[in-house]
């Protein structure tokens, strides 16, 4: 590999550092997050509470009492 | 050559991000937590429709809405718990992971109100998504139990 070649391929090397640094950081960031990531829970709480509702909703619907 | 150590590099770098997103993914209860709830939710559409369909009795349909409200229930509770949970606290992953088994133990007596259902082709729909909702519950408790 001649000079050229060798300074191409470094460069190459930090072009895909430079790119994938901030990817890394976010995913590193996730998993070393203390909670462990708990993020989509507002979402999980959101959707079992809507099949809780849903399910009052469609017995209030058709006659059932609780 | 040189395009091919540039083509390997980048497979190279590619694999590690990759392998890092998974593993990031698989450390995320509370996102196998909301799969969980959203197929629950499916779920309970899914009989809604086919009672209205007249392909499940209401009655039958009954049954498996309670249970989908139960699961959510449970659900509920379980979030809760989960949100309090600290790493290296046997305490807090122990409750977790107590909360995490009432819903199975919700999940499971919708299972038997399936069990029911006449209409194959209905049941065989509603066995798949549960088998999802088990499938993430059980990640979220591997996730959790590690946490100890």
């Amino acid at each position: 590999m001649d000079q050229a070649n060798k300074i191409a391929a470094i460069t190459s090397w930090l072009d895909i550092i430079n790119k994938a640094t901030p990817g890394l950081v976010a995913i590193i960031g996730a998993i070393r997050r203390p909670d462990g990531s708990l993020e989509a829970l507002p979402e999980a709480k959101k959707d079992f509470q809507a099949a809780v509702d849903n399910a009052k909703k469609w017995n209030a619907d058709h006659g059932f009492t609780p | 050559m040189y395009n091919s150590i540039r083509a390997t590099k980048k497979l190279v770098a590619f694999t590690l991000v990759l392998a890092l997103a998974t593993l990031s993914g698989c450390s995320d209860a509370g996102k196998e937590l909301a799969i969980a709830a959203k197929i629950n939710i499916e779920v309970q559409n899914y009989v809604i429709g086919a009672e209205k369909a007249g392909t499940i009795p209401t009655l039958d349909a009954k049954k498996i809405i309670d249970a989908t409200g139960k699961v959510g229930e449970a659900g509920l509770r379980a979030v809760e718990i989960i949100e309090r949970v600290k790493n290296n606290d046997p305490t807090t992953t122990t409750a977790a992971l107590d909360a995490l088994g009432i819903i199975v133990d919700e999940l499971g007596k919708l299972r038997l109100e399936v069990v029911g259902v006449k209409n194959p082709t209905s049941r065989h729909q509603i066995e798949g998504l549960l088998a999802v909702i088990e499938t993430s519950l059980n990640s979220a408790r591997v996730i959790i139990a590690a946490k100890q």
